[in-house]
């Protein structure tokens, strides 16, 4: 799936739970946001595909403006997550700007062996959103560079602990809290944790999204004409996790 | 809850003479259709598209108090102009230009200040925007807000709390939809392409209610008086509030 130059969300899953969806070998790109699954619940896997130049990478959320929120359980794997600070983009109808992966008020998500980079504001954050503040995320094995802060933690003010999010084994220099990983060791636990002060910096101004330039041409199905065909399934493809590996750049 | 939407709807009509005339069809209320919902969440981005329009507002703002307006509004630069006629509110303001950070008014008192002032004579004042203390503002914040950058969710309009197909009806010759967002916002819908025929609101006590008719779609600029014929409320001092509250 290619897709680009739209003013919401590139690629959607949203409202459901359990949504059984793989994302797989995807690009999402010039859009106000790459990936967008609000209150997307249960068997969700985004995995092995590129986010690029949105002004918001991939945002696994929990919003009182669909049903079924708290977000619960997305797979973030193996994705190439970059410079998703693109000014020439849609904005964001909440203003963000500047943003590898957030994990806003999201619950029981994977955030494995990723690639982001280039981020104004942070390259992977696990941060409130609304009503709803993080809990037991697992952010691992993650490489980040080149990010004005490579990963934060950010709950509601009134959270005094870690609500067993954790990190491990990530290649960062920056965080929020500092020593975030030794903070936050994984498997998650209940550690008291100091409130930090994070502002988000102002968004620039948007563009029209059908000013968004074209795409080039894409690749096509291979032998599209003559290759035999598949029935469709409710049942989504397996995924082997463990043989996910970060991609190159 | 049918009558009382009736009753409603009497009150309206009476506060917008000119635009009311609908046939009165029996209420035939149910769920939206997805293409019902997807009318709804085009109709404020289709207002920005079609860039702007003449208008009628008529806002009921307390008892025996009105603002009606009718003028011009340019949705994509967010920017209008009407002739302003009221009742037991606002009283003297006869014309308005305004956009999103100024409101220019054209006041019936406005002479007898300046001189008081020893300011000269102009025709209009500017002022900030006062969206929470003037009832004007607030109706003219109401014009400019039926406009959106973005289509809406037509999934989230279907099962907004609320959200209903009201009635098929006849609106100045026009054919249309009427269909309820949530609670409170009725729109009236062209049948043929879903263009903004009226828009219809209420607070919830129903003591409020709104009713704004668009006469024509066209390309709209807005430009406002020259610059020597305007004269800052700060050269009025207090002035300026004593007149609002005489």
């Amino acid at each position: 799936m290619y897709v680009s130059g739209h003013p919401d969300s590139g690629i959607y899953v949203g409202q459901c739970k359990p949504c059984d969806v793989v994302v797989r070998d995807s690009v999402a790109e010039y859009n106000a946001i790459g990936y967008y699954g609000t209150n997307a619940s249960g068997g969700v896997y985004v995995i092995d595909s590129v986010f690029a130049h949105n002004r918001l990478g991939m945002t696994p959320n929990s919003q009182q403006a669909e049903l079924l929120a708290p977000q619960v359980e997305t797979v973030i794997a193996g994705n190439l997550v970059v410079d998703n600070a693109e000014v020439a983009t849609p904005a964001i109808a909440n203003g963000f700007f500047g943003g590898g992966i957030a994990i806003g008020g999201g619950t029981a998500n994977t955030v494995v062996r990723n690639r982001v980079s280039g981020h104004s504001a942070y390259g992977i954050g696990v941060v409130r959103l609304g009503i709803y503040t993080p809990e037991r995320n697992t952010i691992d094995g993650n490489v980040l560079e080149d990010n004005s802060l490579d990963l934060l933690y950010l709950p509601d003010p009134s959270i005094d602990h870690s609500a067993s999010n954790c990190f491990a084994r990530n290649t960062f220099t920056t965080s929020l809290p500092e020593a975030i990983e030794a903070l936050l060791p994984c498997p998650g636990s209940r550690i008291p944790v100091a409130a930090v002060v994070w502002e988000q910096p102002p968004p620039p101004e948007g563009i029209d999204y059908r000013d968004v330039p074209a795409p080039s041409a894409q690749p096509s199905m291979p032998d599209a004409a003559t290759a035999p065909w598949t029935a469709a399934s409710s049942i989504p493809p397996a995924v082997d996790l463990a043989s996910i590996r970060v991609p190159d750049r | 809850m049918r009558g009382t939407r009736r009753s409603a709807a009497l009150t309206l009509c009476a506060l917008a003479l000119t635009a009311c005339g609908g046939d009165a069809a029996e209420p035939t209320e149910r769920p939206l259709t997805s293409e019902e919902s997807a009318m709804l969440a085009n109709v404020l981005f289709q207002n920005v598209e079609r860039d702007g329009a003449s208008f009628q507002l008529a806002v009921q703002v307390g008892d025996g108090a009105t603002i009606n307006l009718q003028g011009e509004v340019d949705w994509s630069e967010h920017r209008g102009h009407a002739q302003v006629s009221t009742r037991n509110v606002e009283q003297g303001v006869r014309e308005v230009f305004w956009s999103g950070d100024a409101v220019l008014e054209a006041r019936d008192d406005l002479a007898p200040l300046l001189e008081q002032a020893g300011r000269p004579a102009v025709p209009w004042v500017v002022r900030d925007p006062d969206p929470v203390g003037r009832q004007l503002d607030q109706a003219l914040a109401l014009v400019t807000g039926l406009a959106a950058e973005q289509r809406d969710n037509p999934l989230l309009i279907e099962q907004e709390p609320g959200s209903a197909f009201l009635r098929s009806d006849t609106l100045r010759g026009v054919d249309v939809v009427v269909l309820r967002y949530g609670e409170r916002a009725v729109y009236w819908l062209a049948a043929d392409d879903g263009r903004l025929v009226r828009f219809e609101s209420d607070n919830e006590s129903q003591t409020r209610p709104v009713v704004f008719d668009v006469l024509e779609f066209d390309e709209i600029t807005i430009d406002g008086p020259p610059i020597d014929q305007i004269t800052d409320v700060a050269e009025l001092g207090d002035l300026y509030t004593a007149a609002l509250t005489a």
